[in-house]
């Protein structure tokens, strides 16, 4: 299942609410979200990439590294669910 | 909030074929090649918006969806009327927004690719079995045309691990590269290709409602979905969504 501005106007719980009844239908979810909801979805997926542009015209995506055990994105402690600095 | 873990390891069939990789190659604002590994656990996009998240959601919905049925930026626009502005020309064009004047608040679209021009995308899918089923369309804008009827269009697909390097040097020569690679189903037309990856991937394909509405649940739009044989969708959520459950067609 394919998500697009996901969970934009949810709260937490409603968001990990329906995640975990998308798991356990059985769908890989592909989800694009804003900084916001990082914290919440990052338990029900097994990677994710940050999509930079730049001059408003050169997208590119950077791989985040997940770390499995914890079902957390490995993002630098002080950008953790909040709007992080540029990532390039 | 702690928010709730996932049941653990929800098992998923052996054979259902998850997405593994999105190739996309002079798509939008994504020029030239980028090439996304995706994890068969569940895959997130994250960044400010204006970025290019949806335009390689769109990617997605390029590869499977219908082009009469294709609805770029449909979560935007279900909940504003914008994104209209998105087509398969600016995403072969690489059309870009230049404020122009910050009074006004005045947009002028510029686009990254004029001239002949072509994109490519690849949807790699697999299943634990180890089988491998690739989707890739090329996309193509010769001279200065600029209509949605322009837009050429060839769709293949593997079974077998193919990289969008392996087209690098398509000329537009369709002949050709059906003679470079006679492995793959190759077609002019959205309706056999469609046919064969869903026999591929294991979705029942039923041409008359073959593809679940855009979703319209205010929390997000699925573009797609679909598991195991059954088409499906939401219903509109009357009042709270958390109350509502799938209907199955």
């Amino acid at each position: 299942m394919v998500l697009d501005k996901a969970f934009d106007k949810a709260d937490n719980e409603f968001t990990a609410l329906a995640m975990n009844i998308f798991a356990n239908f059985g769908f890989q979810m592909i989800v694009a979200t804003p900084l916001k909801s990082v914290m919440t979805l990052e338990p029900f997926i097994g990677g994710a990439c940050f999509v930079h542009i730049s001059e408003r015209r050169y997208s590119s995506i950077l791989m985040i590294e997940y770390d499995s055990d914890h079902q957390r994105l490995k993002l630098p402690e002080h950008t953790h669910g909040e709007t992080p600095v540029a990532a390039s | 909030m702690k928010p709730a873990t996932p049941s653990s390891g929800s098992p998923f069939d052996a054979d259902q074929f998850r997405m593994r990789r999105l190739q996309v190659f002079n798509w939008g604002t994504f020029s030239d090649l980028h090439d996304i590994p995706m994890a068969e656990r569940g895959f997130l996009f994250v960044g400010p918006s204006g970025t290019g998240k949806t335009t390689l959601l769109d990617a997605i919905s390029a590869l499977l969806v219908p082009p009469r049925w294709v609805d770029f930026n449909a979560a935007a626009r279900e909940a504003s009327r914008a994104g209209r502005d998105r087509n398969l020309v600016s995403y072969v064009r690489g059309a870009w927004a230049e404020q122009k004047d910050d009074e006004s608040g005045e947009i002028a679209m510029q686009y990254l690719r004029t001239g002949t021009a072509w994109s490519a995308l690849a949807l790699t899918y697999g299943n634990s079995q180890g089988r491998v089923v690739v989707l890739v369309q090329l996309f193509w804008l010769r001279g200065s045309s600029n209509g949605n009827t322009d837009v050429k269009r060839h769709y293949l697909i593997f079974e077998r691990p193919f990289d969008l390097r392996e087209i690098k040097d398509f000329d537009l020569d369709v002949r050709k590269l059906k003679k470079s690679f006679p492995e793959a189903f190759a077609r002019e037309d959205f309706q056999p290709y469609r046919e064969r990856f869903c026999r591929l991937l294991g979705i029942e394909s039923e041409p008359q409602r073959a593809w679940p509405r855009p979703c319209d649940i205010n929390w997000g739009a699925p573009i797609m979905a679909r598991r195991s044989t059954r088409p499906w969708c939401w219903t509109r959520p009357s009042t709270k969504p958390t109350t509502n459950s799938p209907r199955w067609p």
